[in-house]
């Protein structure tokens, strides 16, 4: 026991002397040296997850980014534990709305700001008395207040992770369990341990290397400490091993790339009868496809339910649905252009998920408590957005179509437009019966659940008014009121609709109609889409209509 | 030539230009409803969408619309099955609802643990009018709903007749404010017989608060955000030292004298006398920068309270109405009621949600809630309650509790300050239409589906295609 004292005492005098001024700037621990400390469990969320999960979750918090400077979010979380003096004055801290930041008498140009400008902000305070209230009232916030919340957020994290609060790793003793299932902090554990600890944070801030190498085993034995606490409280390894792994692999990014590339391999098979060329295309529409269900799987796994409760595991689902349908229609009448359209769509969907983690939560995150029932959930859910998956494949291929009107200013022998009408009203079919089917079974949860079939809630509302759009277009068909080419134009002018429903109801209609100007979550894009879709389609019945009167007249 | 233009009526309403019609004309206004909703609330996009005259019409021509173009098909033929499943399970569907809506009721119930109830709450408001003549108990006399615009303030009174036996008693609603601010005076009671009352000013850099104040046999209490306010009839006892920053308005046995002040800090653990008060005088109390003075006091006054309609929301709003009874004015907030004497009779006017009864006791004997571990974030909430004296029932989300014709549904519940919770609201919901609605929803289902995959007419193009596919 003095051994350790001693031991931790030495260490700790010498970091204290030479602790480095700029946390990012020294030498980084190889991934390898960080295995342990990755895979230690922590409670947080109202789960409990690998180390470095909760790492991923802070950095994106704190950051906006997991790789902060691209550095391992594992070494960065244990560097603002353990060296948060110097943390304060790091340049990490985002914040990207500029009107806060204007009135928080910070530099607009800047994204990052140390702990230390923020917390001396004079109006900091004041402002989360104003947000404080607002929540009180139960207010819709406008993004202003949205991103004061985050502010909010991001401070009472950093104040938790450096205070020890938020990291919670060792498991209550069945008696304590019997009154409360929280795990105990870094700061509420025992001399013994508390020692222990200090060890493996003397060994991370140590400058030798040859000192540092040992950290992992610090870890282990403090482990050992901790599991032997509660030995049934503590996860089996290997589901935080896996999750560990599904953080890393970033299974979907590979995906995405895979199906990159399968758009230029299929794209060449249009022009070229080679048939290696489009079964090597569809081999690797294949291997994204099959990327995609092994991540659906893992995180079905490590949530222990449906993938589709928030916007991002949403947007990865629609992606996938709208791949499965593509391959579907593909394998019937083998014209590529659906599978490119599928492959195109999916790869969109997944660049988005990818790409925007301060919009879209990548986390695995509990659920409502309405929202807890497997059944349900799955059933409902997922038929809805396998119906919106329908419908966005029937929107890309009516893009392709009024694409090459733009581009070519004519139909060409290798896409017809009657052939790519039939494809979108293919897949607009499948879309109809499951939004109407995904429909009518959230009415009957509704009732199950709450006893109201219908009720006229936004959501619901507007899946119904995208399904009107589709009926509309489906009705006009039938009566040859519309044309191939106007087929087309009404599958990418419907998804407007999907989109509202989809997106907009939650995004747009949820932040209410009091923010003005500033876009949140994404509406400024999806206002631009919506927009150049809308022009896109003029612009193209324009150009049709033009040269459907010069055929005439010839 | 009159039966060839109802024929040419009837081919006019089947077609498919007027299907088209009413669909996009359905999404528009569906659509203006969910903007209605997010600007103003549920209850307005409800009453000025959804459930208006206007949709109701829409969709009867909708199901005329059905009826015909199913007709116009004739003589049938197989490949018309799942046209006709569709349609017939949209009409199906439609009427469903239709009984639903007027049939059904819909409502709900809070209660505390430990308490029960048999009234289900529906939104649905209601003017009652109750009268008792010389000292005898009251008898209802009139119950009406008043249905008004949320949108708007009353054009025109309404004008009702009521009594027993050819008595004609006039009521009216003169005015409506869906949203109205209340302003309380204090006029100046000669008799003697009102209650002391200031008018005070609280002011500070956070907030300015300015109000009259009124000293009731109840002790009166008030509460500015985390401040409560309180005008005994003594001073307050050193001993009762309250846990939450306090104020003490407090009058001597001379009440004609200038009331006194005492303060309690947040967190502080005695009472802080600061003496009489003195007109003007500005005081300040100890928290932040706040300053308290009164500008004006009433020993005997009483209040006169005054409505004036609000255009937009406010934190302190009302829905009032104004009412007159044989001559005499009243203002009824919702959910509030008042007395008119008249004569021998006393009136009792009550301006609320309608209630049912069900016709049993709804005991809530615990409400649990769990919790993610380690979070304050609920996982899942249960009532534990005794139906109609039955055995115990544990009713949660998800897992609603039938009893007579009634289904009981976990619906939400309210905490305390402190989060513990203080009510369990269930949803009590009766619906006649329910089985015609999940009928008209299955047939609707099944005829897509049988539509769009076993209709031979498209097979020419998928056959096409699929000779032309090459790999």
């Amino acid at each position: 026991m003095r051994k350790i004292l001693l031991l931790a005492l030495c260490l700790f005098s010498v970091v204290s002397e030479a602790a480095p001024s700029d946390p990012l700037k020294r030498d980084w621990f190889k991934p390898a040296e960080l295995k342990e400390v990755s895979l230690y469990a922590i409670q947080s969320g109202g789960r409990v997850k690998p180390f470095d999960t909760f790492a991923r979750e802070g950095m994106s918090l704190l950051t906006g980014k997991e790789y902060f400077q691209g550095k391992n979010p594992v070494e960065l979380v244990l560097s603002i534990l353990f060296e948060a003096q110097v943390w304060q004055k790091v340049e990490f801290i985002q914040i990207s709305h500029i009107p806060l930041k204007k009135d928080l008498g910070l530099d607009e140009k800047k994204l990052f700001f140390t702990p230390d400008e923020v917390e001396h902000s004079v109006r900091l305070m004041p402002l989360f008395g104003e947000l404080d209230a607002k929540q009180r009232n139960q207010e819709k916030l406008n993004p202003y207040f949205q991103a004061l919340q985050r502010l909010g957020n991001q401070l009472t994290f950093l104040q938790d992770l450096v205070s020890g609060r938020a990291v919670r790793l060792v498991p209550p003793t069945q008696e304590q369990y019997n009154k409360s299932d929280a795990w105990m902090g870094l700061d509420q554990l025992n001399e013994d341990m508390k020692l222990r600890f200090m060890l493996v944070a003397a060994t991370f801030s140590n400058e030798n290397p040859l000192i540092r190498s040992h950290m992992d085993e610090h870890v282990k034995k403090f482990h050992d400490l901790a599991v032997a606490v509660n030995p049934s409280l503590y996860p089996n390894r290997s589901d935080l091993e896996l999750e560990f792994f599904f953080s890393k692999a970033h299974l979907f990014r590979w995906a995405w790339i895979v199906a990159l590339l399968g758009i230029f391999v299929l794209s060449a098979a249009i022009w070229s009868e080679d048939k290696k060329i489009y079964w090597s295309g569809m081999g690797l529409y294949a291997v994204s496809f099959t990327l995609q269900i092994v991540g659906f799987v893992i995180r079905c796994l490590i949530a222990g339910r449906p993938p589709v409760s928030n916007m991002y595991e949403s947007i990865l689902w629609v992606g996938f649905g709208a791949m499965l349908f593509g391959l579907v229609l593909e394998l019937i009448y083998r014209k590529r252009i659906i599978a490119i359209g599928a492959l195109v769509f999916c790869v969109l969907t997944l660049v988005i998920a990818d790409n925007i983690s301060g919009i879209l939560d990548a986390g695995i995150h509990p659920l409502e408590p309405v929202l807890r029932s497997n059944l349900w959930l799955t059933i409902h859910v997922l038929t809805i957005t396998l119906g919106y998956a329908a419908f966005s494949l029937s929107m890309i291929i009516g893009n392709i179509g009024l694409g090459q009107i733009v581009v070519l200013g004519r139909e060409s022998e290798k896409l017809r437009m009657s052939n790519l009408a039939f494809f979108a009203y293919r897949a607009v079919q499948v879309g109809v019966v499951l939004l109407a089917a995904g429909t009518i079974l959230g009415g009957v949860w509704a009732d199950y659940s709450w006893g109201r079939f219908w009720g006229w809630d936004p959501k619901e509302t507007w899946a119904l008014i995208a399904l009107l759009g589709y009926l509309a277009l489906v009705h006009a068909r039938f009566r040859g009121m519309v044309s191939h080419f106007g087929f087309l134009a009404g599958c990418v002018t419907a998804f407007l609709g999907v989109l509202m429903a989809w997106y907009g109801v939650n995004f747009v209609l949820g932040v209410g109609l009091h923010s003005y100007g500033f876009s949140s979550g994404g509406v400024g894009v999806v206002a631009t889409y919506t927009s150049i879709q809308f022009l896109f389609v003029l612009y193209a019945a324009w150009l049709w209509k033009r040269n459907r009167q010069q055929k005439k007249v010839a | 030539m009159f039966w060839n233009f109802l024929y040419r009526v009837f081919r006019f309403l089947a077609s498919l230009e007027v299907a088209v019609f009413i669909i996009l004309s359905l999404a528009v206004i569906l659509a203006t409803g969910t903007i209605y909703e997010s600007k103003y609330s549920a209850e307005i996009a409800s009453k000025l969408v959804y459930r208006s005259i206007w949709m109701q019409m829409l969709l009867w021509i909708f199901i005329v619309n059905l009826t015909a173009a199913a007709f116009s098909r004739l003589p049938w033929r197989k490949h018309h099955v799942g046209f006709l499943i569709t349609h017939l399970g949209i009409i199906i569907l439609l009427l469903g609802s239709f009984i639903t809506q007027r049939k059904g009721i819909d409502g709900s119930m809070m209660i505390a643990p430990g308490s029960s109830s048999r009234f289900v709450r529906i939104n649905e408001n209601m003017l009652n009018v109750f009268r008792a003549v010389k000292g005898k108990s009251y008898d209802l006399l009139f119950s009406e709903r008043l249905d008004f615009n949320p949108m708007e303030q009353l054009k025109d009174p309404v004008h009702f007749t009521i009594g027993k036996d050819g008595e004609k008693i006039g009521l009216d609603v003169l005015s409506y404010y869906p949203k109205a601010s209340r302003t309380v005076l204090a006029t100046a009671d000669a008799s003697g017989k009102g209650v002391p009352a200031l008018h005070f000013t609280l002011r500070g850099s956070r907030a300015t608060i300015s109000d009259w104040f009124f000293q009731s046999d109840l002790g009166n209490t008030r509460q500015y955000g985390p401040a409560e306010f309180r005008f005994l009839k003594a001073k307050p006892d050193p001993k009762m030292v309250p846990d939450r920053p306090t104020l003490f308005v407090y009058t001597g046995a001379d009440k004609s004298a200038m009331p006194s002040l005492a303060v309690v800090g947040r967190g502080a653990k005695e009472i802080r006398y600061l003496g009489q008060l003195t007109l003007g005088k500005a005081i300040p109390l100890g928290w932040m920068d706040f300053e308290f003075f009164v500008d004006e006091y009433k020993p005997s006054a009483n209040p006169q309270v005054s409505y004036s309609p609000l255009d937009h929301s406010a934190p302190e709003s009302y829905e009032v109405i104004l009412a007159q009874l044989d001559g005499e004015k009243l203002w009824l907030e919702l959910g509030a009621s008042g007395q008119i004497a008249r004569g021998d009779s006393l009136y009792y006017l009550q301006y609320t949600k309608k209630e049912i009864d069900i016709g049993f006791e709804l005991l809530l004997k615990k409400f649990v809630i769990g919790y993610y571990q380690g979070t304050t974030r609920p996982q899942s909430y249960s009532s534990l309650v005794q139906a109609g004296g039955g055995v115990d029932t544990e009713i949660s989300m998800n897992h609603p509790l039938k009893q007579n014709d009634f289904t009981i549904y976990q619906s939400s519940y309210e905490t305390d300050e402190s989060g513990n919770p203080r009510y369990s609201v269930l949803s009590v919901n009766q619906d006649p239409g329910r089985w015609i609605k999940y009928s008209g929803a299955l047939m609707i289902v099944l005829g897509i589906i049988s539509m769009f995959y076993f209709k031979p007419k498209y097979s020419g193009d998928h056959k096409m295609l699929k000779k032309e596919a090459r790999v």
